[in-house]
């Protein structure tokens, strides 16, 4: 209205009731003319006039939608005048019933916000007081907003509310819109967000191990923890500026097998050891694992992935296999057997040594116990210890004892056995230490052989002593009395007889002395051909018709020293010894070669020294030997043929002869197929030396020999034998009183015939004393056997001249004669 | 005639108002099909630009001004009924 003009008069109803209706009349006739489709029209002055029905379809349109939009909205809002006082409010503020500081229900048009808000005590009231001032500051046209974040304590949970105050878009205020929005959703994701958040950082930052993200396609390195910078010495922000640092830190040579893991494991995730390279050059063991990340569509895009410094665990384990290592390598390589077994006796872990000493492969022995391969006489003391060991009653065994080898052979072991205890004492398993000492106890079984011949030996010389004394008597006697007797007597059958059996007496305790070694060899140098040939008659009678003898000499066979008497007597012996294992008739073959023995072929055997020998083997094709028999056949008295029909000494005397001759003797047999005996000799290259001749007639003397001899019957013999050829006797019973005979004798004494062995003073110091003052008269022993006196190893010394018990007139002469007639 | 040929429109309406709004979306569905790439559209609020309309002679809104090509051409309305809009534009005789 304009207030220039002036009110209307009283009837000026009528006229704006008629101006109303015509304003309606016109608007109807425009519409009419415009079909409706027309908004405004405009007066003279441009001035645009909206139609009506325009101006309701947009008031009626704009309320529609603001009403709609602010009911719609989940805030709670409402519109304060400038006193507070809550004028309108949306859908969402009537609805809410939240007990709420700043909006408890009822809080309607009509009340005063401010007031509200001032009033607020207890939960609460500090922010609803912030509100307040908050409201009164954006009214006063001091701020242009304002807002508070706050709390509210629900029925049962915790609510956040966004409070926002904004004033009415006026040049001067004229209210204020106030709105709550309900954030808690935004709040608890934070929150969610937050935990999860300090989550992580508190595993990546504290565990040791790396984590890391990667990106497939660009290798960029999406995240790494910071457990990165202590392992690798390098900062994360390095590695995120350059992800080619993290290949680039690999020592070079785990590279390849890293890149190539990485690679194959794309997809399905990869796992890899290497070395990397901090910058102070030190190294470091990592071993990474990679997991990949799927995108929605099930392809990887991402790797996942943990480092972990394993250097320390790495150097246990390279430790570890070092020890393990040392320790195989010791158990492989240890001269002696080792393995173990289960409680119950099973091979689990044995090494090579002990494989070669029972004869099984690796393969065979492990399937096997130690009871499969110990020998049947050795098991039960085995299980006794067993069962003490397991028992704790002893903590080790120690023993000797024999395994059978695969092949059946016996191999005497020096076994060590100790319990493998757990940490609870409970017994796991039993450690056995195997030595081979076969060779040992081959050397024992030798000493002890040796032992025993010695023994025997000693038993026999003692015997043959006195009785090669009674032998000389009976024989001497004999002698005499058929020297006495016709030609056709009737006692000189007996007396032959007495005689033959002298002889066979005499080479019986020969042959005791031979085989304990203590009888006297006379050596010279033969041709060992030569004495073969020599014996073939004899050999020939020995082994009978159905042998045939074949003799296989060796061209330009070398010279041997030996005592030829002694060989004979050991090819003789060999000769019945095949004789005897051939009773269905067979070859005995006598061969003889040069051989070259070195240091490797002799081995163990004692007694024997490499350089060139002679060989003379006799062999038969007959019934042969088991292994048993064969260790035993040198021992004396050892026999395998019928009670009476061999005396066990044929091959100890072969052994002892050739023993004592510096030769050695080795046998070879089989079970049917036959023996083959080899003897050795050192070869010599002097010429062979001529047999002495012998003289059949008794030669006869003039010289004055001091006989020395205990032996009452062996001295008279003596002496009645050289007294009737002429010689004259000086007698002495000791050597004590010879000495006192040799010092009172006026005149020569030529020769000084004197037993060896004798009491108190021996053959040996009396001759040293008589020839200290008679250094013109001559020495010949007698003797049984020998001692080092006169002889050494049994061997006469040269010079030394020796007259063997049981002796014959014929030889006593002879050899008086002999020793008379040698130049000194 | 050229293709080439650009029509200019000028259409006066009252602010947001019903049929003004209508008249708007119908002129510019009508250029979209008939004319693509050749129409150019000015749209004149008669509250915020009065003495324009004055200028223009215009007393209603919506009123649709034909600037080119000649001969110019005025509809009042809000352009609903396409055929006789083309009609009187000169645009029933253009090829599809």
């Amino acid at each position: 209205m304009n207030p220039e003009q002036a009110p209307p008069p009283v009837n000026g109803n009528e006229q704006i009731a008629a101006l109303i209706a015509t304003l309606h009349e016109t608007e109807q006739r425009l519409e009419e003319l415009t079909g409706g489709e027309v908004d405004t029209v405009a007066d003279r002055d441009g001035r645009a006039f909206l139609l009506w029905h325009a101006q309701e379809h947009l008031r009626h349109s704009e309320a529609v939608k603001q009403v709609a939009i602010l009911n719609a909205l989940p805030a709670h809002i409402a519109l304060l005048n400038t006193q507070g006082l809550i004028i309108s409010v949306n859908e969402s503020w009537r609805r809410f019933g939240c007990a709420n500081v700043s909006q408890r229900p009822g809080y309607e048009i009509g009340l005063n916000y401010l007031e509200i808000c001032d009033s607020a005590r207890g939960d609460g009231a500090s922010e609803a007081h912030q509100v307040a001032e908050g409201i009164r500051s954006v009214l006063n046209g001091e701020a242009k907003r304002f807002s508070i974040e706050y709390p509210c304590h629900g029925l049962g949970d915790q609510r956040w509310f966004l409070f926002t105050v904004t004033p009415l878009p006026d040049d001067h205020p004229m209210g204020a819109i106030v709105m709550n929005l309900d954030v808690t959703a935004e709040r608890q994701a934070e929150e969610r967000l937050r935990a999860s958040e300090s989550r992580f950082r508190q595993m990546a930052d504290n565990i040791q191990d790396v984590f890391f993200l990667q990106n497939l396609d660009s290798s960029q390195m999406y995240y790494v923890s910071p457990s990165y910078e202590q392992i690798w010495g390098r900062t994360c922000e390095s590695l995120y500026a350059n992800s080619a640092s993290w290949a680039e830190s690999i020592h070079p040579d785990d590279l390849n097998d890293a890149v190539t893991k990485c690679e194959a494991g794309r997809n399905t995730g990869f796992d890899y050891q290497c070395r990397i390279l901090r910058p102070n050059r030190e190294i470091r063991w990592i071993h990474v694992r990679g997991f990949p990340i799927l995108d929605d569509a099930g392809n990887p895009y991402r790797t996942a992935g943990v480092a972990s410094d394993i250097t320390q665990s790495k150097q246990v384990l390279d430790e570890l296999h070092e020890s393990e290592r040392r320790f195989r390598a010791t158990f492989e390589q240890v001269a002696a057997g080792m393995g173990h077994t289960t409680l119950e006796g099973r091979w689990v872990r044995v090494n090579q040594r002990l494989c070669e000493i029972v004869g099984y492969t690796r393969e065979e022995l492990l399937a096997r116990t130690f009871q499969d391969i110990t020998h049947p006489d050795d098991l039960d003391l085995d299980l006794v210890a067993m069962r003490q060991l397991l028992a704790n009653e002893i903590h080790t065994l120690a023993r000797e004892k024999r395994y059978l080898r695969k092949d059946g052979a016996v191999v005497w072991v020096d076994l060590t056995v100790s319990t493998m205890r757990a940490p609870s004492g409970e017994p796991e398993y039993f450690i056995a230490v195997v030595q081979d000492i076969t060779g040992r106890k081959e050397l024992e079984q030798e000493l002890l052989h040796a032992q025993r011949m010695e023994g025997v030996g000693q038993l026999a010389g003692g015997i043959a002593h006195d009785f090669n004394n009674l032998l000389t008597v009976i024989g001497g006697r004999g002698h005499l009395a058929l020297a006495k007797l016709g030609p056709d007597d009737p006692l000189r059958r007996d007396l032959d007889l007495i005689q033959k059996t002298v002889d066979r007496a005499a080479a019986l305790t020969r042959q005791l002395l031979a085989f304990s070694r203590k009888q006297i060899l006379q050596p010279r140098v033969i041709d060992p051909n030569d004495l073969v040939r020599n014996l073939t008659d004899l050999l020939e009678r020995v082994i009978g018709e159905d042998i045939e003898l074949v003799f296989q000499p060796a061209a330009d066979l070398g010279r041997v020293r030996v005592d030829p008497g002694q060989l004979e007597q050991v090819i003789v012996n060999l000769a019945v010894n095949a004789r005897d294992a051939m009773a269905d008739g067979g070859r005995l073959t006598i061969e003889t070669s040069n051989v070259a023995l070195d240091a490797g072929y002799i081995g163990r055997d004692v007694g024997m020294t490499p350089g060139p020998h002679v060989m003379l083997a006799v062999s038969d094709n007959g019934v042969g030997m088991d292994a048993a028999t064969r260790a035993r056949i040198f021992e004396p008295f050892f026999t395998t043929k019928g009670l009476g029909k061999g005396t066990g000494l044929g091959l100890s005397t072969v052994h002892g002869i050739v023993n004592q001759s510096g030769g050695h003797i080795q046998v070879h047999s089989e079970p049917g197929v036959g023996t083959v005996f080899k003897i050795f000799f050192p070869r010599t290259d002097a010429a062979p030396e001529a047999e002495p001749p012998r003289d059949t007639t008794l030669p006869r003397g003039t010289e004055t020999i001091l006989l020395v001899e205990d032996e009452a019957e062996v001295r008279r013999l003596a002496r009645e034998v050289l007294e009737r050829l002429g010689y004259t006797l000086l007698e002495a019973k000791t050597a004590t009183d010879a000495v006192l005979i040799a010092g009172r004798h006026v005149g020569l004494i030529d020769l000084l015939l004197t037993d060896v062995v004798m009491p108190r003073m021996g053959g040996g110091a009396l001759a040293e004393a008589v020839t200290a003052a008679r250094p013109e008269t001559k020495i010949l022993f007698m003797s049984g056997y020998t001692d080092d006196a006169i002889v050494r190893h049994g061997v006469l010394e040269a010079g030394v001249q020796l007259l063997e018990k049981p002796f014959t007139p014929e030889a006593l002469s002879l050899k008086v004669r002999t020793v008379l007639d040698r130049k000194r | 005639m050229s293709r080439r040929v650009i029509f200019k429109f000028r259409l006066y309406v009252a602010g947001a108002a019903h049929n003004s709004a209508q008249a708007a979306a119908n002129l510019t569905a009508l250029c979209r099909a008939h004319l693509p790439g050749r129409h150019e559209i000015e749209i004149v609020d008669v509250f915020r630009e009065p003495k324009r309309a004055l200028a223009d002679g215009i007393l209603m809104t919506p009123t649709l001004v034909k600037l080119a090509p000649s001969p110019g051409r005025r509809i009042v309305g809000t352009l609903s009924q396409t055929r006789p809009v083309l009609q009187a534009l000169g645009l029933d005789t253009l090829p599809a």
